[in-house]
């Protein structure tokens, strides 16, 4: 009776201990979760100080909401790549090339209206495809074939534009530049993402493939056709993105989409995303760190840093912050 | 005779995340002992052994070497200090040669103002190699060239040649052949000899009676019983480790051993660039056909083959039923089969993912429904697997790189059995599985060949091919030496000859 008494006891402890231990593993993934949060709380509140209130007059808000616009829905197609551990530095410059294609021919006359989305979208899908395509079939890691594909689209876009920026007649698209329908086409891409990465087979298969490729071949997944079509749908968001920021500015120059790709490595990053890719990838990380490079790169304008400074400034962030959420055991970032 | 105690834990605790891997383990290994380490996978043999060797740190509790508090900052350390380890998995460097791979983390002693004298180094790696026993074995080689046991030798030589006064030996011996293992066991008696100390982990208990002086047995990260020589015995053991008594046969029972007469899967005159040429055989419904021999005898690639991973140079695999060849995996998953690779966590899991999304994986076609994949399907799918194979884990949502050897295996196997296949392609299915999982995991095989599904048993382990085939294929260089038909009267002997 005694000895059974101190058996249950000591299994009790077991038990409780064990609850314990589960407690804490979750406690600690819930932090990782939070983090980001924080962290879009402490640079609003810091710069909002530093500032005094300049970047919450409703002006700055407006400019905000403009560059999330974009940094957001690029964002949230660059997760279909870095979840499967791709990686594209071409993102700014095939923004410059959708730009130059689109503004030549509204120029030429060549398209009209309603199509201009259509093929900005769809410049950014090809050259994705062709990026994806070169990356699989002759196995150069997606990295030097995107640092290729931005020499060859910065090329394009400089050319076209070497004489002089092209400039269209933007008030034909001012529809598009409303803030509803530009909230409106947001939405829709978080949401479209949102269920494509986390409920259809394209994003399950995606983070499988940065999980393990091999197991991922072994378990039925054609890898190649998914990895392209990763960078495929990268390229149409930076497709719309472009049609957008053409629209709104109407002008393409040389510096079109100039360092873009950097902004959301930034956001993957800051996000808590892991760069290595696989299942603890999340559209939600990619979002919140895309709104935190916007209001970092919005307040350290308003701040007075020298704007060419800006790019240093991210340089370093980003170093810090990859340092931070290294985990050297594994070689992986973010975990 | 007074014994003098060389190694000791006190109180060692250590956990995983949630998992907890060690509770409260102490043990004393005196000089001149060659001790056991036993337990099912998660039991925490191969953790407390990777603590003493320095791997890791210990979350609690205190180790003596040699009398003295001993803190190893970490493997190379602790082979300074005396205590070498043999790992289980291939802990070889590839792609640089072997005398670089027996000194990894000590290449200062050749070299002379930063520059590292090559010849020095081959030399003594020559002379170790030579201690060991395996003088055909080059130092300047590159060590891909060698194979699996080879690799392993190699590894052996590295904990070696410092001279360590304990060895620890973490399930070397799966990996080895005839060889290696008469290689091996004369290192341990040396070691006895010369009154330095063993830790030898392994799951053939068979081995461990015949080479141990004492065996330490441990269950669910607790230290249970240490027994002496005279207390051995494999039925205590195996209560121990398990933890209550183990019913029933361990292989299948019946020596019938017939099958369908309709072949499903028909491999023919295929030949790849790797090890196998001009290579037949047909698979029938419901049976369970085994394919044996060294490890580089080619089996390995047939399975490959046969699920469309290599592809065939000339040759081809075809599913009769619906006269389909089998040219990627794709296409042999779409046709319901399904292949569980030897290289576990390499090849058949994520292991960074949940035991979900492994299980899943091969079965989200199945479980869309329009382009969507719901997650109640996918926990259904899940829960239903973790159940029928009894997967040990708090959540279907755990990592399953927290889970031990055997649990992984069991998702691997819950996957093909999740999404119906017909045709299984196991290579070595038990691997580094410990005799509860393994006898769970032979239960199944038969239960699925009753069920009419046809399996290709790839295996490096006889009694395991004799115990559960109906038919035995055996393998040398590439070719089928010979056909065995199931029978009671099959020996090992009877096979070991076809093989070498």
């Amino acid at each position: 009776m005694d000895g059974n008494g101190v058996l249950a006891k000591e299994r009790e402890e077991e038990v409780m201990i064990q609850e314990q231990l589960i407690a804490k593993t979750r406690k600690k993934e819930k932090l990782s979760m939070i983090i980001p949060f924080f962290g879009i709380i402490f640079i609003t509140v810091f710069f909002a100080i530093v500032t005094k209130g300049n970047t919450l007059s409703p002006s700055n808000l407006n400019n905000i909401m403009n560059q999330s616009f974009s940094i957001i829905i690029v964002a949230v197609g660059a997760v279909f790549v870095y979840s499967h551990g791709g990686m594209d530095m071409s993102v700014g410059a095939v923004q410059g090339l959708s730009s130059v294609v689109v503004a030549s021919l509204i120029l030429q006359g060549a398209i009209p209206g309603w199509m201009v989305l259509p093929v900005s979208i769809l410049v950014g899908t090809v050259t994705g495809f062709t990026t994806g395509a070169i990356h699989v079939t002759i196995g150069v890691p997606a990295f030097v074939v995107s640092l290729c594909m931005r020499y060859i689209a910065t090329g394009i876009t400089r050319t076209a534009t070497s004489a002089k920026d092209l400039y269209i007649p933007y008030n034909d698209f001012s529809f598009w530049n409303k803030g509803m329908i530009k909230l409106v086409v947001l939405l829709l891409v978080i949401g479209i993402g949102y269920i494509a990465f986390k409920y259809t087979r394209v994003g399950k298969y995606l983070k499988a493939i940065g999980g393990n490729k091999i197991t991922a071949g072994q378990s039925g997944i054609n890898v190649k056709k998914y990895t392209v079509l990763a960078y495929m749908i990268l390229g149409s968001t930076v497709g719309l993105v472009s049609f957008f920021s053409l629209t709104r500015t109407g002008v393409v120059s040389s510096s079109t989409g100039q360092g873009f790709e950097l902004d959301i490595l930034t956001a993957i990053v800051l996000g808590g995303f892991p760069l290595s890719g696989g299942a603890k990838s999340k559209i939600s990380s990619a979002i919140l760190g895309a709104i935190t490079v916007a209001i970092l790169t919005n307040g350290l304008i308003l701040w007075g840093a020298d704007p060419n400074i800006i790019n240093g400034i991210k340089g370093v962030l980003f170093l810090i912050i990859v340092y931070l959420s290294y985990e050297r055991r594994k070689g992986e970032v973010v975990s | 005779m007074i014994k003098e105690c060389l190694l000791e834990t006190k109180g060692i605790y250590k956990s995983f995340g949630p998992t907890r891997a060690l509770v409260d383990v102490s043990i004393q290994v005196c000089r001149g002992e060659i001790r056991g380490l036993i337990g099912e996978n998660g039991s925490g043999k191969s953790t407390l052994s990777s603590i003493v060797a320095g791997a890791q740190t210990a979350d609690k509790g205190e180790m003596f070497f040699k009398g003295e508090q001993y803190l190893p900052k970490g493997n190379v350390d602790a082979q300074k200090q005396g205590i070498s380890m043999v790992v289980q998995e291939m802990g070889t460097i590839p792609g640089i040669t072997v005398a670089s791979n027996i000194f990894l983390g000590n290449l200062n002693q050749f070299s002379k103002s930063g520059i590292l004298s090559i010849s020095k180094m081959n030399k003594a790696a020559k002379k170790i190699l030579t201690e060991i026993g395996v003088p055909e074995i080059n130092p300047s080689m590159f060590i891909d060239k060698l194979n699996f046991e080879d690799r392993k030798i190699v590894e052996i030589a590295r904990a070696m040649y410092t001279e360590p006064e304990v060895l620890i030996i973490d399930e070397t011996t799966t990996a080895l052949a005839q060889k290696g293992r008469t290689l091996l066991y004369k290192l341990i008696d040396k070691m006895h000899k010369e009154n330095k100390a063993v830790l030898f982990i392994s799951h053939d208990l068979d081995e461990l009676m015949s080479v141990c002086n004492n065996i330490t047995v441990l269950r669910d990260g607790n230290l249970i019983d240490t027994l002496e020589k005279e207390d051995m015995s494999i039925d205590k053991m195996r209560r121990l480790m398990v933890g209550r008594e183990l019913k029933g046969n361990y292989y299948r029972s019946d020596y019938d051993g017939s099958y369908g007469k309709e072949v499903v899967l028909d491999i023919r005159q295929a030949t790849t660039g790797v090890n196998v040429e001009n290579f037949s055989l047909q698979l029938h419904k419901g049976e369970i056909l085994g394919i044996g021999g060294l490890s580089d005898c080619g089996m390995h690639e047939v399975g490959r083959v046969a699920f469309g991973i290599d592809k065939p140079l000339t040759g081809e695999v075809k599913l009769i039923k619906d006269d389909v060849l089998i040219s990627n995996p794709q296409v042999a998953i779409r046709n319901k089969m399904g292949y569980v690779s030897k290289d576990r966590d390499k090849e058949a899991l994520i292991l960074n993912a949940s035991i979900k999304d492994n299980i899943t994986l091969p079965s989200l076609p199945i479980l869309e429904n329009g382009f969507i994949i719901t997650n109640k399907s996918e926990s259904e799918l899940a829960n239903q697997g973790v159940d029928q194979m009894e997967i040990k884990c708090y959540s279907p949502e755990q990592r399953c790189n927290e889970l031990s050897g055997g649990n992984k295996q069991k998702v691997v196997f819950a996957k093909w059995i999740g999404n119906g296949s017909d045709i299984l392609i196991l290579d070595c299915p038990t691997r580094g599985i410990d005799v509860g999982v393994k006898a769970n995991m032979y239960q199944l095989m038969y239960q699925l060949k009753k069920e009419g599904k046809s399996i290709l048993m790839i295996s490096e382990e006889l009694p395991e091919l004799i115990g559960m085939s109906d038919r035995i294929l055996i393998m040398k260089d590439g070719l089928i030496q010979k056909e065995f038909a199931r029978s009671e009267e099959l020996s090992e002997q009877d096979i070991i000859d076809y093989m070498i």
